[in-house]
């Protein structure tokens, strides 16, 4: 069997046909060389069927095609990118959570609610000597108001700090629940993609990007499918599947007024969610902040029980029988205030420990020994108690800052292992348009030649 | 490895940030002068300056007690004194009345009238009072420690108002000193009463009744040893608070000291610490100008 004469022509529009989508890619590629979610793609070119088989002499090629346009990517490292935006999404939180909270606890830069319990001793010290000095008692009164001024502003920042968190766990689920919905959507548009022939490489890269912000907000964890798809999960809750999404609902905590409380849609079970900025804020809202805040109600708890037991059992100036008005009113951190009764008359404050005795400072001096000895209610000393919350506190940043460290430069790492298989660079596409031009122009040639030779035949039979 | 273009852009930017950072961290030292300006940045340290910081405060809470108890007791001391000046006119005048028997009734008059203005002083300096309280009263501090009674122009007694009451000052986790000494005790110790003896001896003057008068002279005498006591005694207490006071200042500079080396930085490393910074800095910067001018294979191409 004879080749046809016009079977070169064939085989060069083939290859222009060839160049110009190795052209297009290289285009879209360059374009796109910004872009960190983009994968950079490249023509897999294969060989075109051959033209006919010559028996003895072997087939004769069809030049070349385009086979596919592949997405350049490590799958294995996509999934580590999810678990490690998971990771990180959560130190993060935490370390900025930590960071500001240990602000409003600062006790180590001389100032906090130590300094003015140390002023409040510091005044009955002064008082001890001089009890029926009127300044004094003023004094007295004024390092009380401050110190319980500042539990309460302290407690009120707490406060803050914990509605700030609730709400970036609201906004992280609610997050959650939109970027479920697209990956479900991508899912069924990619699997038709795929079922037609298809390489729907932009579509998976968005939901890659979407896999990793699902990571980012809540450790949720995916597994590619044999039809393409990825079914994801959040601490054992399903939250994509094909093409359907799971959703969280936010409500206001029955058992805690103050925060929200997330339950999944579908069976109502509590929403928890395994790493993550959700769970970050959760840690912070439910164990860091709520934690402080019990300490310092308890701080105030201690506060109240010992000042009023000595001013109990204490003589106010001159006076006959001890008691009267109280030191401290209140129960907790934002209730503590000095007893308004003792605010408006400060020689109802008790210095002294027998009756009618205005030159007795002794229970002034009680008052300031206070400060010595481990208060029953927090097993130590009140500046002892803070100076172990703002340790303890510094630990937990200082680690949560650390971790964040660390996984940032895993997720670095991760960048770059991504980057050298799916970044594009331009000395690469640059080297290959060149390739492809030539290519072109020898493609030129062909048809050139191809064209002579069939001038040269035709002249000659049409004489 | 395969270095895409993206990468080189976004490697640059996050070692400039990173770079930023230690240099923002250098600032907040050298400007703070302090290593520790939030927990994290040493949570021991962090807990050992509240700690030290209260104990600081304590101390000069201890320090203003001693302080305000020294003062009292130098002015006890000092009220003490001159008390013992005046009884010394009159333990002069007693003798004076005692050994001449040639004195006339009338010079023992003039004498007389020389005791009873001691009486009168006395009785001034023991009500002495100190930011408005009584100084010698005890506890019941806001009326006169001493009234007198009077009868025919003169003092014909003296009653203590006051009760045994002694305020302590805290000067120390377990160091407290009296700061008070009870009048009745210095001024109206029975058999030794400054305020009795003098009554006795003016009337055995103006009576001219020298055994009374020579019976009221031991009465003084007594009451002067007593008062001598007690000015000895709020020296020794005064002393006491003023060793408790350099003992506290001592004490402060250690935990002042030791706070230092806590939370303050150490500002020459600081400051290399510092230089270091924006060294890396700078290098990063220059870095990055670099690739933003890296030659692409497109400059040598068209």
């Amino acid at each position: 069997m004879d080749l046809s004469s016009f079977a070169g022509y064939s085989i060069a529009n083939q290859l222009f046909n060839t160049v110009q989508v190795q052209m297009d890619v290289a285009g879209n590629n360059i374009s796109n060389a910004s872009n960190p979610a983009y994968s950079q793609q490249a023509a897999v070119v294969q060989p075109a069927p051959p033209l006919a088989d010559v028996s003895g002499v072997g087939e004769v090629g069809g030049g070349s095609e385009v086979a596919s346009i592949q997405r350049q990517r490590d799958t294995y490292v996509d999934a580590q990118r999810v678990a490690t935006q998971g990771q990180l999404g959560e130190s993060s939180t935490l370390a900025q959570g930590l960071n500001q909270l240990q602000g409003v606890l600062n006790e180590s830069n001389g100032q906090g609610i130590s300094n003015t319990l140390n002023q409040l001793t510091s005044a009955f010290a002064s008082l001890a000597a001089q009890p029926s000095d009127p300044s004094l008692r003023a004094g007295v009164v004024d390092a009380a108001s401050t110190a319980a001024g500042a539990i309460n502003q302290e407690y009120s920042s707490l406060a803050s700090l914990r509605q700030q968190a609730d709400q970036q766990a609201s906004q992280a689920v609610g997050q959650m629940n939109s970027t479920a919905q697209s990956v479900a959507a991508l899912n069924v548009q990619i699997a038709n993609a795929q079922a037609a022939g298809q390489q729907p490489n932009d579509l998976m890269d968005q939901r890659q990007a979407d896999l990793e912000t699902l990571g980012t907000l809540a450790g949720a964890d995916s597994t590619t499918m044999a039809n393409g798809m990825v079914s994801v999960n959040v601490n054992g809750h399903w939250l994509v599947d094909q093409g359907t999404s799971a959703s969280v609902s936010t409500a206001q905590d029955p058992l805690n007024p103050a925060v929200s409380s997330f339950t999944w849609a579908d069976n109502g079970q509590a929403f928890s969610p395994a790493g993550g900025e959700a769970q970050g804020a959760l840690t912070l809202r439910d164990q860091d902040v709520a934690g402080a805040m019990g300490n310092l109600n308890t701080l105030a708890a201690s506060l109240v029980a010992d000042y009023n037991g000595l001013q109990s059992t204490g003589y106010a100036l001159g006076a006959a029988t001890p008691g009267g008005s109280a030191f401290f009113t209140g129960t907790g951190a934002s209730t503590i205030a000095v007893d308004p009764a003792l605010a408006a008359n400060p020689s109802a404050l008790a210095a002294a420990q027998n009756p009618s005795a205005p030159g007795d400072g002794t229970n002034a001096t009680a008052f300031a020994a206070l400060a010595d000895k481990a208060s029953a209610g927090l097993g130590t000393t009140y500046t002892g108690a803070l100076s172990t919350w703002t340790s303890e506190v510094g630990a937990s940043a200082a680690l949560a800052t650390q971790q964040q460290t660390t996984q940032q430069s895993s997720m670095t790492q991760l960048n770059n292992l991504t980057s050298s298989v799916s970044g594009v660079d331009l000395n690469e596409q640059a080297i290959s348009l060149s390739e492809y031009q030539q290519a072109y122009e020898a493609g030129a040639h062909y048809v050139g030649t191809l064209d002579q030779m069939m001038q040269s035949l035709i002249s000659e039979i049409t004489g | 490895m395969r270095i895409s273009t993206n990468q080189m852009v976004q490697d640059t930017t996050a070692n400039i940030q990173a770079a930023m950072d230690q240099v923002q961290n250098g600032t907040l030292q050298l400007s703070t002068g302090q290593s520790v300006n939030q927990p994290s940045d040493n949570p021991l340290a962090a807990g050992q300056i509240v700690d030290l910081n209260s104990e600081i405060e304590q101390d000069s809470g201890y320090t203003t007690a001693a302080q305000s108890g020294d003062a009292q007791l130098s002015l006890s001391a000092s009220v003490l004194g001159q008390v013992q000046t005046l009884l010394n006119t009159a333990q002069t005048a007693a003798e004076q009345g005692l050994n001449s028997a040639t004195e006339s009734q009338s010079d023992l008059t003039a004498l007389a009238g020389t005791v009873d203005g001691v009486l009168q002083q006395a009785l001034s300096l023991a009500n002495t009072q100190s930011n408005g309280s009584s100084l010698f009263a005890g506890y019941q501090t806001q009326a006169p420690a001493f009234s007198a009674v009077s009868s025919g122009g003169q003092i014909t007694a003296v009653n203590y108002q006051g009760d045994n009451g002694v305020n302590s000052a805290q000067v120390g986790s377990a160091t407290a000193v009296a700061v008070n000494l009870p009048g009745d005790s210095v001024f109206d110790a029975s058999g030794s009463s400054v305020f009795q003896s003098l009554i006795v001896v003016r009337n055995a003057l103006q009576t001219g009744d020298q055994s009374s008068l020579s019976s009221g002279l031991t009465q003084l005498q007594s009451a002067m040893q007593t008062v001598t006591g007690a000015q000895a005694k709020a020296g020794a207490l005064d002393q006491t608070l003023q060793n408790q006071e350099t003992t506290l200042a001592s004490l402060k500079s250690g935990q002042t000291a030791s706070l230092s080396q806590y939370q303050d930085a150490n500002m020459a490393s600081a400051a290399t610490n510092y230089q270091q910074a924006i060294n890396t800095y700078e290098a990063g910067i220059q870095a990055a100008a670099l690739v933003a001018q890296l030659p692409s294979i497109v400059n040598y191409m068209l």
